[in-house]
C-alpha cells in the first residue's frame, strides 16, 4: 500500500514539476510548484515524519509561494512571448551543460544503489522518530549550533532584504 | 468490523460536514437578523415565519443568476478562486474535536473528523493557504480593483497569520501537545485557556477577525474604496461561494476559539453529576455549540460596532502592535511555566 | 530554582568551546540596536570600534583556547593545521576598516546595519574553519554569503543595488548546489561529519562516479566563495560596483577561510578516493587560464583586478593537491603574499580616487604621483612573483610543491600543471604591469590632467591608509631578503 502511494505521489511530484518548467503562464507555474510541495508532503507523511509535511506547507505551500505570486500579480506578467527567437549560442550551450549534468546524476543515482545500510550500526528502527517532541529534543541537542546558526542567518537576511528594498525618499512611489 | 468502523468513521465526518454547512447557511441570516436588531429594525421575516427561509431564497436567487466570465480573464483560475476559498474553509473544520467520546457497544467513537496529534498545525496550514483563493480570484478577473483588493487582503492574512502563530505556540506550551483534544482535556484538569493565557486570547480573536476578513479588518471587500474588492467581478454562485466561505471561516474561527482558550466541550463541573458517558459527550456537544454561538454572535456585534480600519493602520497593527505583544506573551507563558512548576512541586 | 540554573549552566558550558565566536556573533547583533535610536549615521569612533571585538576573538582563540567540547554529533573540531587560517582570517578582516569611513560609501555613511554585517561575515568565516560537520559549514558559509551580499550593495545607488542582486542570485544558485552535494555525501555515507572514520568508510565503499559527482557539487559551493572558474561570474560587476573596503574584504577573507576548510575537507576525501587530485588541478587550472584570458581584455583597472583574484585563486589552490608540510608552508606564504599585494593595490587605488579610472586615464602619472606608482609597482611586482618581492618566493615555492607531487606521484598531470602555470605567469605580466607602463613609458595625456582629483578622498583616512601601505611594502620586499621563518 505504502509503494502503491508512494510510486503515485512521485508521479505526481515529477509531472507538477515539469509542468512548472514548461507552463507559459506565470501564475500556473506557481500553482504546480504549490502541488509539487503537496505532494513532497505526502512523501514526508509516508516517512512518518508528520510535523515536517505540515511545516512543509505552513512555510512552502502557504508563505513563500504566497509572496512569489504577490510580485508576479504585482509585476504583471504576461505570458511568455517568444518573439524574436534569437538563437543566443551562449544559452543553448547553458542548456546542453546543465541538461548533462542532469543526465550524469541520474545515471549515478542508478549506478549503485545500496548505500549507508551496510555501514553505519543497525540501530532499531525508530518509528516515533519523526514525532514532534523527538524531534525538537534532537533540535535543541544535538543539533544546537546549526539552529542558532540559522536564527542569525535569517535575522542577516531580513535586515539585509530591508536595506535593500527599502524606498529612499524622492524615488517613486509605488503602491 | 474495519468496515463497520469505516462506516461509523464516515458516518461521522459527514456529520460534521453538514452540521459546517448548516449553521455557515443560517449564519447568513442570522448576520441579518442581528444587524436588524443592533439597528433598531426587524431584519429579513418575510421568506417562512422569522424569515427562516431566508438562506434558501437566496441560494436559489444565486443559482438562477447569469454566470458570466469577464473577457480576457483567466477562465480556469476564474473558476478556482472560490472553489479554493470554499475548500480550505471547509477542510480545516475536520480536526475540531466537537465533543468528547460516544461508547457504543464498548468501542469509543471521537466525535471528530480527523484524530490526528497535530490537529494545531494543521488548523494554522490550512489558513494559511486560504489566502490562495482570494489571490487567485483578485488576478483572474483582470480588474485592477479586484487585483487591489487580492493584495490587500493577502498581505493582511499573513500578516495577522504570524501573530496567530505565536499566540497559537503559547496554548501549546500549556498543553504539551499539538493535539486539540489533548488541548481541550488539558483546560479540563486545569482552568480553561483564557483565565491563563488573556493575553494571547486578546490576540487570537483580533487575528481571527483579520483572518476572516470581517469589520473591522474587512478592507478587501468593502465598497467605499474597491468597488468590492476581490470579488468585483464575479456574480452568481461563484459570488456565493466567496461569501458563503467567508461564513463558514467565521464558524470555524470560533469553533477554534472557543477549543483553544474556552474548553471546547468542556462543561465545568459536568464530571461530578455521574451521568451516563454518551450522556456527558450531548451535553459537552450542546456547550459547545453555544460557545460558538456566542463567538458568531460576538463576530456580527463587532461588525456594526467598530468602524473599519484603513489599510497602513492595519498594518501597524499587525507588525509593529501584534507581534510584539504576541513574543511578550511566549516569554510571559515561559516564565510563568517554570514558575509554577517550581512553586507548586 | 537551583536545579534549573544549575542544568543551564551545564548546557551552556557546553557551549564553551565556540564562546569567542558566539561573543562576536552576539556584539555583531548588538550593533544593530544603535539603529532604532539614533537613525543610520555613525560616528567613525565607531568603526575603530570594530576592533575591539576581532582582537578579543583573536587574543582568546590564539594565546587562551584552541580547545573545546565538540557538541552533538561532532559539530566543530580544533585542527592544528587550521590555527594559521583561523589567524590570517582575523587579522586581515581588520584592516579593511580603515577604508571605512571614507565617502564611498552610501548616503549615510557606514550604518550600524553594515557594523552588523561585516562583523557576520567575519563571524561565519571563522565558524566556517572550525566546523566538523558539513550541516554546521554550509550554515557558516550562508552567514558569510549573506552578509557580503548585503555589503556589496550597500552603496544603494542604482548600480550597486543591481549588482548585489545579481551576487545574490548566482550566490544562491551556489548555495542549492552546495547543499545538494552534501545531502548526496550524507546519503552516501550516512554522517555529516566529514571527520568520522564512517564518512571515509562510505566514501570507499560507494561508486567512484556518485562521490566525483557530489564531490563536484559540494565544490561547487566553495569554489564561488573563492571565486575560482566555473562559479567566478560575480567578481568583475561586485568589485565594480561594491565600495572598496568591501572588495578588499571579499578579496581576501572568503577566500582564506574557504582554503582552510578544503585543507580539512580534502585529506578525508583523498584517503577514500586519491584520484580526486586531478579534479582539483583541473579546477585550478582553469581558474589560472579564464582569469588570465578575461584579465588581459578588460578597460577598467578594477575590473582587471577581479579577473587577477580569478587567476590568483586557482594559485591559491594549488598547494592543496598534495597535503605535504612544503604544500602547508607554501600555502600561507602564499596567502600572505597575495592579501598583503591585493590589499595595497586596493587601498592606493582607492585613497587616491583613482578606482573608476580607465587604463588611460593613468598616462604619465609617474611625474606627479611618483609615490602611489611605486607602491603599485611593488604590489603588482609581488602578485606576478618577481624576484626582489616576497611573491617570488611564493610562486617559487609554488612549483616545489608540484616538483614534489610529480616525484612522489610520477604523473605527468603535475608536470603540465607546472608548465602551464609558468605560461601564465608570464601572460600575467602583461595586465599586470599594465598601469606601471602607463604611468612611466606614456607621455602626459590631456585626458589625466582634467580627471585626477589632487587631494585625496577623505583625510581621515589618508594617513591610516599610507602607513598600512608603507608596512606592506616593507614586508614584502624585506620577506625577500629575510624568509627564515618560512
Amino acid at each position: 500500500m505504502a509503494d502503491k502511494l508512494f510510486y503515485f505521489l512521485a508521479f505526481v511530484t515529477v509531472l507538477s514539476a515539469l509542468m512548472v518548467v514548461f507552463s507559459k503562464n506565470p501564475v500556473h507555474s506557481v500553482l504546480y510548484l504549490i502541488l509539487t510541495f503537496f505532494s513532497i508532503s505526502g512523501q514526508y507523511v509516508i516517512l512518518n515524519a508528520q510535523f515536517l509535511a505540515v511545516v512543509n506547507i505552513i512555510v512552502y505551500a502557504g508563505a513563500i509561494m504566497v509572496l512569489f505570486l504577490f510580485v508576479i500579480m504585482f509585476l504583471n506578467m504576461r505570458t511568455a512571448a517568444e518573439d524574436a527567437r534569437k538563437r543566443n549560442a551562449l544559452i543553448q550551450l547553458a542548456g546542453v551543460i546543465s541538461s548533462g549534468l542532469l543526465l550524469t546524476i541520474v545515471i549515478s543515482a542508478l549506478v549503485r544503489v545500496d548505500m549507508a545500510a551496510h555501514i553505519a550500526p543497525a540501530k532499531a528502527l525508530n518509528t516515533q522518530v519523526g514525532m514532534v517532541e523527538n524531534l525538537g529534543i534532537e533540535l535543541f541537542t544535538n543539533f544546537l549550533v546549526p539552529f542558532e546558526l540559522a536564527s542569525v542567518l535569517f535575522i542577516a537576511a531580513m535586515v539585509g532584504a530591508v536595506l535593500l528594498a527599502k524606498r529612499e525618499e524622492g524615488e517613486r512611489n509605488a503602491f | 468490523m474495519e468496515l463497520t468502523s469505516l462506516i461509523v468513521r464516515g458516518l461521522v465526518i459527514f456529520t460534521v460536514f453538514a452540521v459546517t454547512l448548516l449553521i455557515a447557511t443560517y449564519s447568513t441570516l442570522a448576520e441579518r437578523k442581528i444587524a436588524g436588531f443592533l439597528q433598531d429594525r426587524l431584519g429579513p421575516d418575510r421568506a417562512g415565519p422569522f424569515g427562516i427561509l431566508q438562506p434558501l431564497a437566496d441560494a436559489v436567487k444565486l443559482f438562477f443568476k447569469e454566470e458570466f466570465i469577464p473577457s480576457h480573464a483567466n477562465k480556469w483560475l476564474f473558476i478556482v478562486g472560490p472553489s479554493l476559498a470554499m475548500l480550505t474553509a471547509l477542510m480545516s473544520s475536520a480536526v475540531i474535536p466537537f465533543g468528547n467520546e460516544f461508547s457504543i457497544d464498548g468501542q469509543l467513537i471521537p466525535v471528530q473528523g480527523i484524530t490526528v496529534n497535530i490537529g494545531l498545525l494543521y488548523i494554522f496550514g490550512v489558513v494559511s493557504l486560504g489566502v490562495y483563493g482570494l489571490m487567485i480570484g483578485g488576478w483572474a478577473s483582470n480588474n485592477k480593483f479586484s487585483l487591489l483588493g487580492a493584495i490587500r487582503a493577502a498581505s493582511q492574512n499573513i500578516s495577522y497569520e504570524l501573530a496567530m502563530g505565536m499566540s497559537i505556540i503559547a496554548v501549546l506550551m500549556l498543553a504539551g501537545s499539538l493535539d486539540l483534544r489533548q488541548i481541550v482535556i488539558d483546560q479540563q484538569d486545569n482552568v480553561w485557556n483564557v483565565v491563563r493565557q488573556p493575553l494571547g486570547c486578546v490576540i487570537f480573536i483580533t487575528c481571527a477577525f483579520a483572518e476572516c476578513n470581517r469589520t473591522p479588518f474587512d478592507l478587501p471587500e468593502c465598497e467605499q474604496e474597491l468597488v468590492g474588492g476581490y470579488h468585483t467581478e464575479y456574480g452568481s454562485m461563484k459570488l456565493g461561494l466567496y461569501l458563503f466561505s467567508e461564513y463558514i471561516n467565521m464558524f470555524v474561527s470560533s469553533a477554534v476559539i472557543a477549543t483553544l482558550y474556552f474548553g471546547g466541550y468542556d462543561v465545568p463541573y459536568l464530571s461530578t453529576l455521574g451521568l451516563d458517558k454518551n450522556i456527558e459527550t450531548i451535553i459537552g456537544i450542546v456547550a459547545l455549540f453555544g460557545k460558538i454561538f456566542f463567538f458568531i454572535f460576538f463576530f456580527m456585534w463587532v461588525r456594526w460596532t467598530l468602524p473599519r480600519f484603513r489599510y497602513d493602520q492595519l498594518m501597524n497593527l499587525g507588525w509593529k502592535s501584534l507581534i510584539p505583544l504576541a513574543i511578550l506573551n511566549l516569554i510571559l507563558t515561559g516564565g510563568g511555566i517554570l514558575a509554577w512548576e517550581h512553586f507548586t512541586k | 530554582m537551583q536545579e534549573y540554573i544549575q542544568v543551564l549552566g551545564v548546557e551552556l558550558g557546553k557551549f564553551s568551546g565556540l564562546l569567542p565566536e558566539l561573543l562576536l556573533l552576539i556584539v555583531s547583533l548588538l550593533w544593530l540596536l544603535p539603529g532604532f535610536s539614533k537613525g543610520q549615521k555613525t560616528n567613525p569612533i565607531w568603526l575603530y570600534s570594530l576592533l575591539i571585538p576581532i582582537a578579543g576573538l583573536v587574543y582568546l582563540r590564539w594565546f587562551s583556547a584552541w580547545k573545546g567540547q565538540s557538541l552533538g554529533y561532532g559539530a566543530i573540531h580544533f585542527p592544528e593545521t587550521s590555527k594559521y587560517f583561523y589567524l590570517f582570517t582575523a587579522g586581515f578582516a581588520a584592516i579593511p576598516i580603515i577604508g571605512f569611513a571614507s565617502r564611498s560609501w552610501g548616503k549615510n555613511g557606514f550604518t550600524f546595519q553594515q557594523g552588523f554585517f561585516y562583523l557576520s561575515a567575519i563571524a561565519g568565516a571563522l565558524l566556517s574553519l572550525l566546523s566538523a560537520q558539513l550541516l554546521v559549514l554550509y550554515l557558516a558559509i550562508e552567514i558569510l554569503s549573506f552578509s557580503s551580499y548585503f555589503l556589496a550593495a550597500s552603496a544603494l545607488n542604482k548600480n550597486a543595488s543591481e549588482g548585489g542582486i545579481k551576487y545574490l542570485l548566482q550566490g544562491s544558485a551556489a548555495s542549492a548546489c552546495m547543499l545538494y552535494g552534501i545531502s548526496w555525501l550524507y546519503g552516501i555515507t550516512g554522517t555529516l561529519n566529514f571527520t568520522h572514520p564512517l564518512f571515509i568508510e562510505g566514501l570507499k565503499m560507494a561508486s567512484p562516479f556518485t562521490v566525483y559527482m557530489a564531490l563536484i557539487l559540494v565544490l561547487g559551493g566553495i569554489t564561488f566563495k573563492l571565486s575560482a572558474f566555473p562559479l567566478h561570474v560575480w567578481v568583475s560587476n561586485v568589485y565594480e560596483v561594491a565600495p572598496m573596503p568591501v572588495v578588499a574584504f571579499l578579496s581576501v577573507v572568503p577566500k582564506v577561510a574557504m582554503l582552510g576548510v578544503l585543507w580539512q575537507l580534502l585529506p578525508a576525501i583523498y584517503q577514500a578516493i586519491p584520484q580526486v587530485y586531478q579534479l582539483i588541478g583541473w579546477v585550478a587550472m582553469a581558474s589560472i587560464i579564464v582569469g588570465n584570458v578575461t584579465a588581459l581584455v578588460q578597460k577598467l583597472p578594477i575590473r582587471t583586478m577581479a579577473y587577477s583574484t580569478v587567476s590568483q585563486a586557482g594559485y591559491l589552490l594549488l598547494p592543496l593537491l598534495s597535503g605535504s608540510e612544503l604544500a602547508y608552508s607554501t600555502l600561507l606564504a602564499y596567502i600572505i603574499v597575495y592579501s598583503l599585494a591585493n590589499f595595497g593595490v586596493l587601498i592606493i587605488l582607492e585613497n587616491y580616487g583613482w578606482k573608476s579610472f580607465t587604463f588611460s586615464q593613468f598616462a604619465g602619472m609617474a611625474k606627479t604621483h611618483l609615490w602611489p606608482m611605486l607602491a603599485l609597482l611593488v604590489f603588482f611586482l609581488s602578485l606576478i612573483g618577481l624576484p626582489p618581492t616576497l611573491g617570488f618566493l611564493g610562486k617559487a615555492g609554488l612549483f616545489l610543491v608540484l616538483a614534489e607531487g610529480f616525484q612522489a606521484l610520477k604523473s605527468t598531470f603535475y608536470l603540465w600543471m607546472g608548465i602551464l602555470a609558468l605560461l601564465n605567469a608570464a601572460v600575467a605580466l602583461f595586465y599586470y604591469l599594465h598601469i606601471p607602463y602607463q604611468a612611466w613609458l606614456k607621455p602626459k595625456g590631456f585626458e589625466t590632467n582634467s580627471k585626477v582629483p589632487e587631494m585625496p578622498i577623505s583625510a581621515k583616512t589618508w594617513w591610516p591608509a599610507q602607513i598600512l601601505v608603507a608596512i606592506f611594502i616593507v614586508i614584502l620586499v624585506v620577506g625577500f631578503f629575510w624568509n627564515s621563518w618560512l
